[in-house]
């Protein structure tokens, strides 16, 4: 990165945060710093959803996905809109009248104490977690990238958001979100027009598109033949429509981070609306961004790609014993990739509507290439933390800006990646603040507080909560597998957490002595669906329960509802008996 | 149709946990005057949802195709 890189990177991030903190330095009521005043317009509230959900991790594995798997991880949002859809419907009338600050206060309404306190726990525990890591996850990837410390990308992306959340609460969250989107988009378009800018001069976006699709890289729509391809592919057609449709109600309708960014709307209608605009965008959206990825994919078809995206492992295992191998396999990886590059150019020039014997031999081509990938991360994978197979989908992208994009735009799309990290770390801090002091310490408290007291409480929960989640994210690199570990503990909680609102919605003859310990025993079953297939002793006889993780939603959902309604049924028999 | 803004917030705290089992009445779900406010010609939420949904559809579909065609 060069001096114009570091001026757009600072001086926009900066800019961001001295506007939160500007912007919103008057803030004074409860409902003023948790809900902005109730003056969020539809268009604020669909960005801001928008912005939530996309973390940095989104912006740098997405493209990197493509590249690898093609377009077909789109699948995963298709739930989005029915879920949109469903929420206007349903879960937004109710909130608004009974005017709650956090979803979990209707849950007390409509059951009791512990069943809100129940879902705000496993909230907060899951978001906390997922907090941290939302500042851990690109922090790594940046220092890779940039040779810093992680430490030090972690403390400043935290701090950073901290001071603007902490002064301006759910307002700065919502107005930075803003100019978050905007640097976000334009950073993704600056990346995709340089991405068809770097591609061979004879090569069209037509040609371009008729290569990936090929290689199946178009493929965005896939079909389970089997059943166990139905419950078993994390990404085809109905496990985005079905359980994708689960995952999406839990996260936008029961999520607080979700649900805070659309409670201070000016109306009913703007929320829905608001709601509404992320349903047409969303899956628009993420189809760009996978383009981004599968045009990337094009475009080091004709550039040659390293063997292993991650260059700080790969110099470690380059400079140790392993080194001479790795140069070689590097060397034959290098010269497949020239003669299929030459191949490829030959099918273009051709003009082939078909192509089959080239694409045949391009495919050959191609296999080979794979395979001395494959020997290449074996060499690597014995320098790797954790000794495993390392993945560096998470690093294509940023490698391809960092060694392609000119000055100016990298900056730009490096302060992208800020942006995406610190408005989904803004709006989860935020959120879990806004259910400790709501469905905790204002709940709980023997006596009345006053709103300035409450306000103060608010602003040193979410400082507090900025560091914990700081914290966590300083520690996290010492466990292995934590990313993936939390992202599992969160897809668990999900469809318990939908049941309890669901049945809550709909089975109106439940009640809460029946719905608090079936949402225990449901989280049982969930639990139990994950673990029994993963355990040595028992994989073998619960491999049939070894599904894809989108289904738990469904399950803890469904499971939710029907033990609810069992225990109600069984409740008055035990009195009258 | 008027909007129910929540009371003030000291006097939540203070007031008394609804009985369990209380059920909140189940709003109409169409705000049409706010709705009107926005986009004043659509007379329905329908329109719009189905809009949203028709949308995931064709979507659907042209995505299935550019994988036909381009494969």
């Amino acid at each position: 990165m060069n001096w114009l890189d570091w001026l757009v990177l600072i001086g926009a991030t900066l800019f961001i945060v001295l506007y939160g903190v500007w912007k919103n330095r008057h803030q004074q009521g409860m409902k003023g710093y948790l809900l902005a005043d109730y003056n969020l317009k539809w268009w604020m509230i669909g960005l801001s959803i928008m912005a939530t959900q996309a973390s940095a991790i989104t912006f740098l594995s997405t493209p990197g996905q493509a590249y690898d798997d093609g377009m077909r991880f789109v699948q995963f949002y298709f739930g989005v809109p029915v879920a949109m859809v469903l929420i206007s419907i349903v879960a937004i009338p109710i909130y608004r009248r009974l005017g709650v600050f956090t979803a979990y206060e209707y849950l007390e309404s409509r059951f009791n104490l512990p069943t809100r306190l129940l879902a705000a726990l496993l909230f907060l525990l899951s978001r906390g977690l997922a907090a941290g890591m939302t500042i851990f996850a690109p922090s790594l990837i940046l220092a890779a990238l940039l040779g810093w410390p992680v430490e030090s990308t972690c403390i400043v992306m935290g701090l950073l958001v901290v001071a603007y959340t902490v002064s301006g609460g759910n307002a700065a969250v919502s107005q930075t979100q803003q100019q978050q989107m905007f640097i976000i988009l334009l950073g993704m378009i600056a990346a995709g027009a340089m991405m068809v800018w770097k591609l061979p001069a004879d090569v069209s976006l037509g040609d371009a598109m008729r290569l990936a699709g090929s290689m199946g890289k178009l493929d965005a729509i896939t079909l389970p033949g089997t059943w166990d391809q139905f419950v078993r592919d994390r990404y085809n057609l109905f496990s985005g429509l079905i359980a994708g449709t689960f995952l999406q109600l839990s996260y936008f309708g029961t999520d607080q981070s979700q649900v805070s960014r659309y409670l201070g709307g000016r109306s009913m209608a703007e929320i829905r609306i608001g709601l509404l605009f992320n349903g047409v965008f969303k899956v628009p959206m993420q189809f760009l961004i996978l383009l981004v990825g599968v045009l990337m994919y094009v475009f080091y078809q004709f550039n040659a790609p390293p063997v292993f995206f991650n260059e700080q492992l790969r110099q470690r295992t380059l400079a140790s014993a392993d080194g001479a191998q790795l140069q070689a396999v590097e060397a034959e990886y290098q010269r497949v990739h020239a003669e299929k590059a030459a191949l490829y150019r030959t099918w273009l020039e051709s003009g082939e509507a078909d192509g089959s014997a080239l694409r045949g031999a391009v495919r050959e081509a191609d296999s080979l290439q794979r395979s001395l990938r494959s020997q290449g991360l074996d060499l690597i994978a014995r320098h790797s933390p954790d000794g495993k197979r390392p993945d560096d989908r998470d690093y294509v992208f940023l490698s391809f800006i960092l060694h392609h994009m000119p000055a100016g735009l990298l900056g730009l799309v490096m302060c992208m990646i800020f942006a995406a990290a610190m408005s989904s770390v803004s709006a989860e801090i935020n959120s879990l603040a806004a259910t400790t002091v709501v469905d905790f310490y204002q709940r709980l408290a023997r006596n009345g507080s006053g709103e300035i007291k409450l306000v103060r409480v608010s602003r040193l929960l979410t400082l507090l909560w900025g560091f914990i989640a700081i914290g966590f994210s300083l520690i996290a690199g010492r466990f292995g597998n934590l990313i993936q570990a939390v992202n599992i503990v969160g897809s668990l909680f999900y469809g318990t957490i939908l049941g309890i609102f669901v049945t809550a919605f709909f089975l109106r003859r439940v009640q809460g002595r029946a719905v608090f310990p079936a949402a225990i025993l449901a989280e049982l079953v969930v639990v139990a669906c994950y673990v029994l297939p993963q355990m040595e002793a028992t994989r073998r006889a619960f491999a049939w329960l070894d599904i894809g993780f989108l289904w738990l939603n469904l399950i803890g959902c469904v499971a939710v509802m029907a033990i609810s309604l069992l225990v109600q049924a069984l409740l008055p028999a035990r009195k009258a008996g | 149709m008027p909007l129910h803004l929540p009371p003030h917030a000291n006097a939540r705290a203070m007031k008394p946990a609804p009985a369990p089992g209380y059920q909140p009445e189940f709003a109409d779900t169409e705000d049409l005057e706010g709705l009107r406010n926005i986009a004043p010609f659509l007379h329905s939420w329908r329109p719009l949802y189905l809009f949203v949904l028709g949308e995931l559809l064709l979507t659907i579909g042209l995505l299935y195709l550019l994988g036909r065609i381009s494969g």
